[in-house]
């Protein structure tokens, strides 16, 4: 338990630690990961092709951990299905269940469609156990005919469109479970979905552009400039609506009266104010904005351009985890007193602690790796330059 | 603080034995005989809980009494008392039972510490608070529940169940009044039952059984004419954070507006 | 589309779709296997819970039990001593508000041990004595009503007892000597 000041009710900690900032945080990436692929697969958009795929495997790799932060957290893992069997329709929590399920579902439905005629052809071509493996993949179906492919693209078209609004939802759901909760001045807000979902899209694009410039720097290649300048627009894009959405939440806050917001905004301030200013403001969204304006307005060359690219979307990662982190940890320092607050000390090792979210904060990282190194999804890209 | 005619009268009536304190103290009582009797009926019942804080003397008793009872782990309490001392300059100062224990001294007493940060004579009013879960009629740890592990009993008692709750928190921040806690030993959410336990054996919950002066009352208000009932029909009453309209059904006798 | 669907082109779409069924008919059998058979009995929880929470035990002892014994001294053997002397004196007296544990600490045990077997050695209840028992109520803090009588450290014959405040020391006279706690208003006691 941290430190105290003033008065706060005797049974008062901070309850949702570290695991509840880096859940919300897979999620959001997962969500935003998607809008890519989407793109791509829905709306043809040609010049970010390079990354669809890439952006579809991210998406898998991160909605497949973004419950095991949850089930760290819980007090009972082991009664964890208990969500889905028995949920309860007025929780945010128990529909987050079962959409997070569906959109699971979806997602490792497109990826098994769009991935196919690889897999197929991984598994007449290899031999072994890696032959067995491709062909489970398969569902016993080795072949892919003309006609199968039509329909298959039929059908990758359908998901994709079914999972723009599951993405909404999944995200919005998570900002829901926050902003239910009337109790805790800082959450409550029913728009708070809103933000969970444009801070998701810019800090997924966000994401993906490192982890393209990243595996293009292992494999040797040059990244390509039209899609890295076509996905910085969209990261500016989204990252103005947040800052938009956020600054009507706090408009309708602070001008508004209520003393519990107040006191839980300064509180905020005081004990969070150098990850609340410096990093989520300045760090997290000012200084990706000016970048991001340089690199579309200003004439340079394609190497700068990707690298203030690349610069201000690990900004924008910074910003979507320090957001999540003042939020949920943030939100809890003030006392429900209005006369006090906690003050958060997190502990390195321990169930709740920085060392276990660390690394499933990296478990994504190293599934996509796994995952790219399975279904390459760059295969067409080597066919084209070869 | 002068002691007032009034004040001297509302004192003497806890002082002065076999007064309300003692009639409220049978009042689940009488119940009880016929309905120990009978099998307990789930229906029926309009529980309610009475605080006058005028009465309170800040002894601990009901935080003891109740951690014995319930069971409570070591650094939580299902209900404890608050002490509210306004200076002459007008500023408001808070402590509660706790606090004692969270300097780790006498951890058994849950006595309130000597105030020393205020020379007496700076002391404008102070009383003691008693708080415990308030068992709304519109409780928002309910609904937020994923599981269905916390629940309104047919009575209207909130009662939490540690054989299904998977402990993820959610109602624990759902709670304006900061009466949930998650138990460290069940690693489940737990809470004031208003000592469910007791009152379906007709008894009334530890802490009103406990308190030497009656500022704890308990009863049922379904019972026509009970004192409860009477208390609720012709007393002024207030809840705690109205703003959140969770309808609390424990009310409280003079609420001062510091009060949070 | 030139030609129709033929099943060689949706082959693998059934077989996903086996999956999937397979998968949600394994999620049905295993929530009907799970799910207990009293959630929903009274609302969207377990009702078996209720009874749970209602059969947890007792432990504080009601002053109704504490009566079936000690309520009057015709209850005594003739060659009992009288079990509860001061009983008038309390209810009339001025602690007649408290209640049996405030000063006897929770009676359980003796209560168990005397229902259990009633011949047996009567059960002394130890009582704590320690002038600290006293204090939590009469020792004069912010905000405690001054109406109740608050121990004043600055009578003589009350010097000892703040050095054992002080010390925390286990062993010292009760207040009790020369309060009776049955009859604390005692008019022989308050000169």
């Amino acid at each position: 338990m941290g430190q105290l000041f003033g008065f706060v009710f005797p049974d008062e900690r901070i309850y949702w630690q570290i695991p509840i900032v880096v859940y919300p945080f897979l999620t959001c990436i997962a969500t935003g990961t998607f809008f890519l692929s989407t793109l791509d697969h829905l709306f043809k958009n040609k010049a970010l092709k390079p990354v669809s795929n890439f952006a579809l495997l991210a998406s898998m790799a991160f909605v497949s951990f973004a419950s095991l932060p949850l089930l760290v957290h819980l007090g009972h893992p082991e009664r964890a299905f208990n969500i889905m069997f028995t949920p309860s329709i007025r929780s945010a929590m128990a529909t987050f269940g079962y959409i997070y399920g569906f959109y699971l579902g979806l997602v490792l439905l497109e990826v098994w469609f769009v991935f196919r005629p690889q897999i197929v052809e991984f598994a007449l071509a290899s031999k072994g156990v890696k032959r067995a493996f491709y062909s489970i993949l398969t569902l016993g179906v080795r072949e892919v005919t003309p006609g199968a492919s039509r329909i298959d693209h039929g059908i990758i078209k359908l998901i994709a469109f079914l999972r723009v609004p599951t993405a909404c939802v999944l995200s919005g759901y998570v900002g829901l479970i926050f902003g239910t909760l009337d109790a805790v001045p800082l959450w409550s807000w029913r728009l708070m979905p809103l933000i969970f979902l444009l801070s998701a899209v810019a800090g997924g694009i966000g994401l993906i552009t490192v982890l393209y410039a990243v595996a293009m720097k292992g494999k040797g290649w040059k990244l390509d400039a039209r899609c890295v300048r076509s996905m910085a627009a969209y990261l500016l894009a989204f990252l103005l609506l947040t800052g938009l959405v956020q600054f009507i939440n706090f408009l309708r806050s602070n001008y508004g009266d209520n003393p519990d917001w107040q006191f839980a905004f300064q509180t905020l301030k005081s004990e969070f104010g150098f990850s609340f200013i410096g990093l989520q403001l300045i760090a997290g969204w000012v200084a990706p904005v000016v970048l991001l304006l340089a690199l579309l307005l200003m004439k340079m060359k394609d190497g700068l351009r990707s690298a203030l690219a690349v610069t201000s979307s690990i900004l924008v990662v910074v910003h979507l985890f320090t957001f999540l982190w003042n939020l949920v940890i943030g939100g809890q320092l003030a006392s429900r007193t209005l006369r006090g607050s906690l003050s958060f000390q997190p502990e390195l090792l321990g169930k709740e602690g920085i060392l276990v979210s660390a690394v499933i904060a990296i478990c994504p990282l190293v599934l996509l790796f796994i995952l790219t190194k399975i279904l390459p999804p760059y295969q067409k890209k080597v066919e084209a330059a070869g | 603080m002068r002691v007032n005619r009034r004040d001297f009268l509302r004192y003497a009536c806890l002082i002065v034995p076999a007064g309300v304190v003692p009639l409220s103290r049978r009042l689940i009582g009488a119940t009880a005989e016929s309905s120990a009797k009978q099998k307990y009926s789930l229906e029926g019942h309009k529980y309610a809980f009475i605080v006058d804080s005028t009465r309170c003397i800040g002894c601990g008793e009901c935080v003891r009494s109740c951690n014995m009872e319930n069971k409570v782990p070591e650094g939580f309490v299902r209900t404890w008392v608050e002490r509210y001392t306004t200076t002459k300059s007008g500023k408001v100062i808070v402590d509660s039972t706790y606090d004692v224990w969270r300097q780790r001294k006498k951890a058994e007493r849950f006595n309130f510490e000597e105030l020393k940060s205020v020379p007496a004579a700076d002391i404008s009013k102070a009383f003691f608070l008693p708080k415990l879960c308030n068992h709304c009629a519109n409780p928002p740890c309910v609904p937020v529940c994923p599981v269905g592990a916390t629940y309104q009993s047919p009575e209207g008692v909130v009662l939490t169940d540690p054989n299904y709750c998977f402990g993820c928190g959610y109602c624990i921040q759902a709670c304006p009044y900061g009466v949930r806690f998650k138990n460290p030993i069940t690693h489940t959410a737990d809470k004031c039952t208003w000592c469910y336990h007791r009152i379906v054996k007709g008894l009334l919950p530890a802490c009103v059984e406990i308190c030497p002066t009656g500022a704890r009352q308990f009863g049922d208000a379904a019972i026509a004419g009970s004192p409860i009932a009477q208390v609720l029909e012709s007393a002024k009453l207030h809840v705690l954070r109205k703003d959140f309209g969770t309808n609390p059904k424990v009310y409280y006798i003079e609420l001062n507006p510091e009060v949070r | 589309m030139p030609q129709g669907i033929r099943f060689k082109d949706i082959r693998h779409i059934i077989h996903a779709a086996i999956l999937i069924v397979v998968v949600m008919v394994g999620f049905l059998v295993a929530r009907a296997l799970t799910v207990p058979k009293s959630f929903g009995q009274y609302g969207h929880y377990r009702g078996d819970s209720i009874h749970e929470n209602q059969d947890l035990s007792v432990i504080l002892e009601n002053p109704e039990t504490c009566r079936e014994c000690h309520e009057s001294e015709l209850k005594r053997k003739p060659d009992e001593p009288a079990i509860w002397p001061g009983l008038d004196a309390w209810r009339k007296g001025k602690h007649g508000s408290l209640t049996c544990a405030n000063c006897h600490g929770n009676l359980k045990e003796h209560v168990e041990r005397r229902r259990k077997d009633p011949t047996s050695e009567t059960f002394v209840v130890t009582k704590d004595n320690r002038p600290q028992l006293c204090l939590l109520c009469h020792h004069a803090i912010v905000a405690r009503p001054k109406v109740l009588p608050i121990f004043d450290p600055l009578r003589e014959e009350h010097a000892s007892y703040l050095e054992v405040l002080k010390e925390e020391q286990e062993e010292v006279i009760g207040c009790n000597t020369c309060h009776p706690s049955y009859r604390p208003h005692d008019p022989k006691l308050s000169e």
